[in-house]
């Protein structure tokens, strides 16, 4: 049997994160100029561990508050 | 999900305590589970959902109540309570659920109420109550548990459901994205844009902060400004005392060297005020001496008008005495006479008898004896006494005998002292030569001017160190305030952070969107693969999946079957609960109650062949006596890990299971 699938990943979530990852290129010259320096693959993969990390009933504050550390961690660590 | 044992203690149609062991391997994935209608199949699938969530449904939908799951048997036995534990593992997680349940009855002894408690055990640790649900709904959500503890004969109509506008519509799709992961992938959506608003709401704030800040900068100027010229007023005033005490020490030690010469002058200045004083009184009563030596010459008069007023007094005392006398007598004199001539009493009227006649006349001439007694004149005369007394009475001047003594007296007496005090005075005059009395008069002056100059910058230091001390404390509480919010600050920190959130929000609204659709592909992709497998017909046909998720049959020229047999209907459910299954974000075990119900043999062969390669764990809850045709069972069977079957008791409210 052959999968006709055209992403090589079994799960989803990380299949998301294959897309995000081209999302952001092609979106790049739409950022705001820091955006443009500082979301990179490496924030992506961050956030999707976070979507794997977070089960289906995990508290939104604590989605949020995970999603909002990755982004102050690359402010500081690039400022 | 993969499950390891389930325990039933007189749950539903089960009598006592009834287990099944899930344990398989990768070899052998499958569970059979085989029964009678009406024995207990569905009854063990409600026991797995009603273990899991607390809740057992029937088919048509409707949540059966928990008073009504106590076996009929136990009840009628006394036994009030049941019990259903299932052991799983997730991610190498042991896990042993727990769920039971008391009967109450009402006075009739009917079952009318119940409660329930649940106990959950990770890894033997002992998980709080109140996170029970929520341990649960992470290993398998209650929403897309339908797709993979799977109720065939409700799921078989899935297609019409999904495309149904309605709530259970909604759910089932529900389930569906959120087997896929799509959730998650919204919630880190609704984050980013959470983060977006929070950040603005904090730019915002850290700029009303900018102005606050800026207020207090100007609040703290002033009060520096406030406490700088208080303290140059309080410096200008320390110096300033400085110099005044050091002015009066010098002052002071001046003063102690002449302390002797000023102590004298001081007793100078009073001795010469006493000798002006003693001359002042001498004088005084020098003069009062004269007047009342003068008045002396006039003594023998006054003695004769004293003598004179004496019996002047004593005339008129007596006058005034014989008057009343006089005056009395004559009353009585007057009424007697009345009496003798009307013969009768004057006082009560009645006859006066010979006797008191008699005694009336006596009195009556003893009355006017006495009045020209008292008649007779008395030399010397009042008159005479009176002008007497009157002419003396200018020569009546006060005895000054006592006054004389007592003014000589204490003019010897001042006389005395006077010539031990100019004694004194002398001798402190002679002391004080060549001693500048003005230079010390001058220095005791500069001395009190000191003295109040030091009183009053005393005073203006005491209020310039309040003004210090109320300016530091305000300081103080401006600097505080100010470093709250520099903290609150990092406006462009949060700039970036805005920025950034607000663009991985539009990122993520590209991905969710492409994700969908890859999702969709990637279902219908895996749901067809199936499917081709499933089917029986040789005629070439596709599933393709729709917006909802819904597939549907097409020919090779992409024409809809719409119309469908009820096997096919389940073959393609069962098609898109595998396909679910690989594309799911959380691989579980399968619980498929009743998959074959309306399958033909051809089907039920394919599916046999076909499942057990879909999932680690399988369980099939198939009805005894189902056809499995000999070309795939013996595959099939060597695949199953274990076999059960379902059978009745004594009656038929007692079921049992036992493995075969």
């Amino acid at each position: 049997m052959v999968r006709k699938i055209d992403i090589n990943l079994d799960n989803p979530i990380m299949q998301a994160g294959s897309i995000a990852k081209r999302a952001v290129e092609d979106k790049r010259k739409e950022f705001s100029e820091v955006s443009k320096v500082k979301i990179d693959g490496e924030m992506i993969d961050n956030l999707m561990a976070v979507a794997m990390q977070s089960s289906f009933d995990s508290s939104p504050l604590v989605i949020k508050q995970k999603i909002r550390n990755i982004i102050k961690q690359k402010v500081k660590k690039q400022s | 999900m993969y499950l390891e044992k389930l325990t039933m203690v007189d749950f539903m149609p089960y009598t006592g305590t009834q287990e099944v062991d899930f344990t398989c391997d990768p070899d052998h994935p499958v569970i059979l589970i085989k029964g009678e209608n009406n024995r207990g199949k569905s009854s063990l699938f409600a026991a797995l959902r009603w273990c899991l969530y607390g809740k057992a449904i029937k088919r048509s939908g409707r949540v059966i109540p928990d008073f009504e799951l106590l076996n009929d048997n136990a009840f009628s036995e006394h036994r009030d309570s049941f019990e259903v534990r299932l052991e799983f593992t997730n991610n190498d997680d042991a896990y042993i659920l727990t769920r039971s349940c008391t009967v109450k009855k009402d006075a009739k002894g009917n079952r009318n109420s119940s409660s329930s408690k649940v106990y959950l055990f990770v890894n033997n640790n002992a998980v709080p109550n109140d996170d029970i649900s929520r341990y649960v709904n992470s290993v398998l959500n209650e929403s897309i548990s339908m797709f993979f503890l799977a109720d065939m004969e409700v799921l078989e109509g899935y297609e019409a459901l999904v495309e149904d506008d309605d709530e259970a519509s909604y759910q089932v799709k529900a389930a569906i994205e959120g087997i896929l992961g799509t959730p998650t992938l919204l919630a880190i959506r609704q984050s980013l844009s959470d983060i977006t608003n929070d950040t603005l709401k904090e730019i915002q704030s850290a700029r009303k902060v900018n102005k606050d800040q800026d207020q207090l900068t100007s609040d703290l100027k002033i009060q520096e400004d406030k406490r700088e010229k208080a303290k140059e007023s309080y410096d200008s005033a320390i110096t300033e005392l400085k110099s005044q005490k050091f002015q009066l020490t010098e002052l002071s030690n001046k003063l102690e060297k002449i302390t002797e010469s000023q102590q004298l002058i001081i007793r100078e200045k009073q001795l010469l005020a006493d000798v002006a004083r003693d001359h002042s009184q001498i004088d005084k009563s020098r003069k009062e001496l004269q007047i009342a030596v003068r008045e002396s010459w006039w003594a023998p008069v006054s003695k004769q008008v004293e003598e004179k007023q004496i019996q002047t007094q004593a005339a008129l005392q007596l006058a005034a005495s014989r008057e009343t006398e006089m005056s009395s007598l004559n009353y009585r004199l007057a009424s007697l006479s009345k009496s003798l001539e009307s013969n009768t009493c004057s006082q009560c009227g009645s006859i006066l008898p010979n006797d008191n006649i008699k005694s009336t006349k006596t009195e009556i001439s003893e009355i006017e004896n006495r009045i020209k007694q008292l008649s007779e004149p008395v030399s010397p005369t009042l008159e005479f006494l009176l002008a007497e007394n009157q002419r003396l009475g200018f020569f009546a001047l006060p005895r000054k005998a006592d006054s004389i003594s007592t003014l000589e007296k204490q003019i010897r007496l001042l006389l005395n002292e006077m010539p031990g005090r100019n004694q004194e005075i002398k001798e402190i005059g002679q002391k004080l030569l060549g001693i500048d009395r003005n230079e010390i008069k001058q220095l005791e002056e500069d001395r009190q001017i000191l003295n109040r100059k030091i009183g009053v910058l005393s005073q203006i230091m005491k209020t310039e160190n309040q003004k210090i001390q109320d300016a530091e404390k305000e300081i103080a509480s401006l600097t505080r305030k100010f470093s709250n919010l520099n903290s609150n600050l990092g406006q462009s920190d949060l700039n970036m952070e805005m920025a950034i959130a607000a663009d991985l929000a539009t990122v993520m609204e590209e991905t969710i969107k492409v994700f969908r659709e890859a999702m969709k592909k990637r279902v219908e992709s895996n749901a067809n693969e199936i499917f081709q497998n499933l089917r029986s017909e040789n005629v070439v046909k596709n599933l393709v999946i729709n917006e909802n998720y819904g597939l549907r049959q097409v020919d090779n020229k992409g024409n809809i079957f719409d119309h469908k047999g009820a096997g096919v209907a389940q073959v393609i459910a069962i098609s898109l609960i595998l396909a679910l299954a690989r594309s799911a974000a959380l691989p579980s075990a399968l619980v498929l109650d009743t998959p074959f119900a309306r399958l033909d043999e051809t089907h039920r062969d394919n599916i046999l062949s076909f499942i057990p390669t879909e999932s680690k764990q399988v369980v099939l809850l198939i009805q005894s006596g189902e056809k499995i045709s000999s070309k795939v069972q013996e595959k099939f069977m060597q695949k199953v890990a274990k076999e059960y079957l379902i059978s009745m008791g004594s009656n038929e409210h007692e079921s049992f299971i036992r493995r075969t």
